[in-house]
């Protein structure tokens, strides 16, 4: 096999067995690798009834096809589990940084892990050798200390690692699994499910190589694609600036969230923005393996009350979590938090969400000191949101209520004070369970039915249609052949969008065409292990570049229709998992204060989402994609995309 | 060692460790060119990474002027090629005792595990294919003279800034 390694491994913690098996050749062609093959071995392993913390939860870690390749930004592996403590659904989330290419190197496209170790453990692998091991003196310790133990007890400081911080041991709902030390898989509470098994991480070294079949056409491809990308018209923002630039950029169009989704204009937002960042804070840029855009920044506070805070990243993401959403204008105390959810392995986005709401609860009065050991909870008191992630990860005090996220934090406080849920749940932002990423969309139609349908909860990482807020200004008068050229969406497809006019942000109509492309390119680009950042999404890989590199690299044939066709077999595969767990159309709705609340503020003041014409656009998405006006994929949606035992699952019960 | 046999080379390669983003592009470009596989432990060049602290070091030869692996070399396998400054390796001379492994100061010499023998960069034929594809310039193949101003350059922007700093307070 060229590309794939070639071997699934599957590990038993409770039995300490071991076993390694041949990747079968359908699976590879039809799932790709990364989360195509997590979420076709979650689908094979389903069991709904199971609780995410028990030993039967099954981790899945997988390298993408591509990883380990020279193909720009393709590092990436994703965690996948069975049930995740957050939302009770599978999730999965991917990282890059090295561990990937490494995991790849050492021969295996899938890491499966089950059962429950007897004490704290962490697995180690090199080439051919996999073991369990003690990590008892590493219990507590953060993920930080814990990669540097880890690599002196291998004795190989270039090994790679993951691990899990307290906040995983701890059994916090929003925690994450860490590599390279800030390179997070965060989303679902996928460091739980690493504590729940008493698996404090992974070591891994690698001496494998990688072959591909077609050397010639790969080096032409590979230096097509390379160039492509460092000529691209956003290529010398994106290195420079990364993701802290969407501050100043989703201002400007009225698409940024503000204390807790109440506004969408902050007047200090310049101070967050990517070019403060980096002129103030940061010492150099930061790149994935193989990734030639750098997006991420090694920062170091150089003064004032969190000098000497030393450390890599601070996403918009994050900077929007804790600042604009929290309602807090300082940059410094966000770079200081990065850093500590970053050590105590928790997901910046679910804690800043869950602070963000608590602070909202507080403004009008549901909750006050009583509840939150005695903290004053207002809009942008920063040395309180600190004190609350320390809480958090130690689930202590208030801290032990938001532990499960923000919309359990509802439910519980609603319980102890003996009011309706419904009245605190109605300010928690997120779709499914899982809490939603920073982005105002109630003037965007497409980004809210993406958020809404997004198989793992409100998540702009599963296809948010990145293009639609500068659609109508920009990308429409430009024509589809600019955005074949420029985003790699192919004229085919681009064509069709201007046919449907469904890059106007405010209309409901055809959306579904728009959402339905960027759902599955990105499929497939996770499967590959491809960055969401250099695809359509921003830098314009699209799935023929993709088709041509998989091609060269696997010696099969592969269209960009096939490439599209895998995105949408693992999205509809995803989908019947969510069926499979009881999940209806009721789920795939944006949160109700969308519906109910006009943004109050800024470029997009009165917008708002309509339900009747959701509804619709709902229908749509589902007639588009193949599946009943309950979102079920229909049998013979299955059958074309080779999912007959799916079909047989969901029909013939 | 005749020091007359000494001469600068036209071009020598040059590391810029500020500008390196850690991406490690120059292991795979250079294990894929040179062994046609992607494998980073065949790779010529290798990034030593220190995430905590930001830290990122291309570890390559040098190619020295008086190269200490030439020197301990017990079976003259190593050699300064006259023409394009190169440090080679005669493979068919090489014992593999690993001696300039252990001699070289930057860290230039690796073992290929499979074929167990010792490999160490070539300048790829005076076009080194890291530099094609180094995305921040982290590594360059300079003139002699631009090199040394380069780096000079770099060196005095660094003072500026001080004294900028310096003058402002």
């Amino acid at each position: 096999m060229y590309g794939w390694a070639g071997k699934i491994a599957r590990i038993h913690l409770t039995k300490r067995k071991i076993r390694v098996e041949p990747l079968s050749k359908n699976l590879a062609k039809a799932f790709l690798g990364g989360r195509g093959f997590n979420s076709k071995l979650i689908y094979d392993a389903l069991d709904t009834s199971i609780d995410a913390y028990s030993p039967e939860n099954t981790i899945f870690i997988a390298p993408g096809l591509l990883t380990g390749t020279s193909a720009p930004a393709t590092g990436r592996f994703t965690i996948s589990v069975v049930k995740s403590p957050l939302t009770g659904i599978f999730s999965d989330g991917n990282a890059g940084g090295h561990f990937g290419p490494e995991l790849k190197y050492a021969g295996y496209d899938v890491i499966v892990i089950t059962g429950k170790a007897d004490k704290l453990s962490y697995i180690l692998i090199e080439d051919d050798c996999i073991e369990i091991r003690d990590a008892t003196s590493i219990a507590g310790r953060s993920v930080w200390e814990s990669e540097r133990i880890m690599r002196e007890e291998v004795g190989d400081p270039q090994a790679q690692t993951i691990t899990i911080g307290p906040a995983g041991e701890k059994l916090v709902a929003m925690s994450s699994v860490t590599c390279n030390s800030s390179r997070v898989v965060a989303g679902c509470g996928m460091g739980a499910v690493f504590g729940s098994k008493n698996l404090k991480g992974v070591a891994v070294r690698g001496t494998r190589g990688i072959k591909v079949a077609r050397e010639e056409e790969f080096e032409k491809i590979f230096e097509e694609t390379y160039s492509f990308i460092l000529t691209h018209l956003v290529y010398k923002d994106f290195s420079t600036y990364g993701t802290p630039i969407l501050s100043g950029v989703l201002s400007l169009v009225g698409g940024l969230p503000v204390k807790n989704w109440l506004y969408s204009t902050f007047p200090e937002i310049e101070k967050q923005d990517g070019p403060f960042f980096v002129e103030n804070y940061v010492i150099k840029s930061k790149g994935c393996f193989s990734c030639p855009v750098h997006c991420s920044h090694y920062y170091v506070v150089r003064n004032g009350p969190y000098m000497n805070t030393r450390g890599e990243g601070a996403e918009y993401e994050t900077i929007n979590a804790f600042g604009a959403r929290m309602g807090n204008k300082d940059l410094a105390p966000i770079l200081y938090i990065n850093n500590m959810c970053n050590s105590l392995g928790l997901d910046t986005i679910e804690t800043g969400n869950a602070i963000s709401t608590s602070m909202h609860w507080w403004q009008d009065g549901l909750i006050n000191e009583d509840d939150t050991d005695g903290l004053i909870l207002e809009w942008g008191n920063m040395e309180v949101a600190i004190e609350l992630v320390k809480k958090i990860a130690n689930r202590e005090g208030f801290g032990k209520i938001l532990a499960d996220g923000a919309l359990m934090a509802a439910k519980k406080i609603a319980r102890n004070k003996g009011i309706p849920e419904n009245k605190l749940a109605y300010y928690v932002i997120h779709v499914k369970g899982k809490t939603q990423s920073s982005v105002e969309y109630r003037a965007l139609t497409g980004n809210a039915l993406q958020y809404a349908t997004a198989t793992r909860g409100a998540d702009h990482l599963r296809g948010m249609p990145t293009i639609e807020p500068y659609a109508k200004t920009w990308y429409k008068a430009k024509g589809p052949e600019f955005l074949n050229r420029v985003l790699g969406i192919p004229l085919e497809i681009a064509k069709k969008w201007f046919e449907c006019d469904v890059l106007d942000p405010e209309k409901y109509e055809g959306k579904a065409y728009l959402v339905k492309y960027y759902q599955d390119l990105i499929a497939a680009a996770a499967s590959l292990g491809m960055c969401v950042f250099v695809t359509s999404w921003r830098l314009g890989i699209g799935p023929l570049m993709m088709a041509r590199l998989v091609s060269a690299v696997t010696g099969i044939d592969y269209t960009w229709k096939d490439i599209m066709e895998c995105g949408d077999r693992v999205y509809t595969l995803e989908y019947a998992i969510l069926r499979r767990y009881g999940l209806g159309r009721e789920s795939d709705f944006p949160p109700e204060r969308f519906f109910n609340e006009p943004v109050p503020d800024g470029p997009k003041k009165g917008a708002i989402l309509n339900k009747d014409k959701y509804e619709k656009m709902l229908d749509e998405y589902y007639k588009i994609r193949g599946y009943t006006s309950e979102g079920v994929p229909t049998k013979e949606k299955l059958e074309s995309l080779g999912l007959n035992e799916v079909a047989k699952d969901l029909w013939n019960r | 060692m005749e020091v007359s046999t000494i001469r600068l080379p036209e071009k020598i390669l040059v590391i810029n460790v500020e500008e390196c983003t850690g991406c490690r592009i120059c292991e795979l470009i250079c294990s894929f060119y040179r062994e046609r596989e992607f494998n980073p432990t065949k790779s010529r060049i290798h990034i030593v990474q220190w995430e905590r602290e930001g830290v990122d070091v291309p570890s390559v030869c040098l190619h020295c002027e008086m190269p200490a692996c030439e020197t301990v070399c017990p079976t003259d396998a190593i050699y300064k090629d006259a023409k394009s400054g190169a440090v080679l390796i005669h493979d068919e001379l090489c014992i593999g005792c690993k001696a300039c492994l252990l001699a070289c100061p930057f860290g230039g010499i690796s073992i290929d595990l499979e074929k167990r023998k010792i490999i160490k960069c070539d300048l790829c034929g005076y076009d080194p294919r890291c530099v094609k594809f180094c995305p921040t310039g982290a590594i360059q193949f300079l003139k002699v003279n631009k090199a040394v101003l380069m780096r000079q350059r770099r060196a005095a922007e660094k003072m500026a800034e001080l004294f900028k700093i310096v003058t402002t307070q």
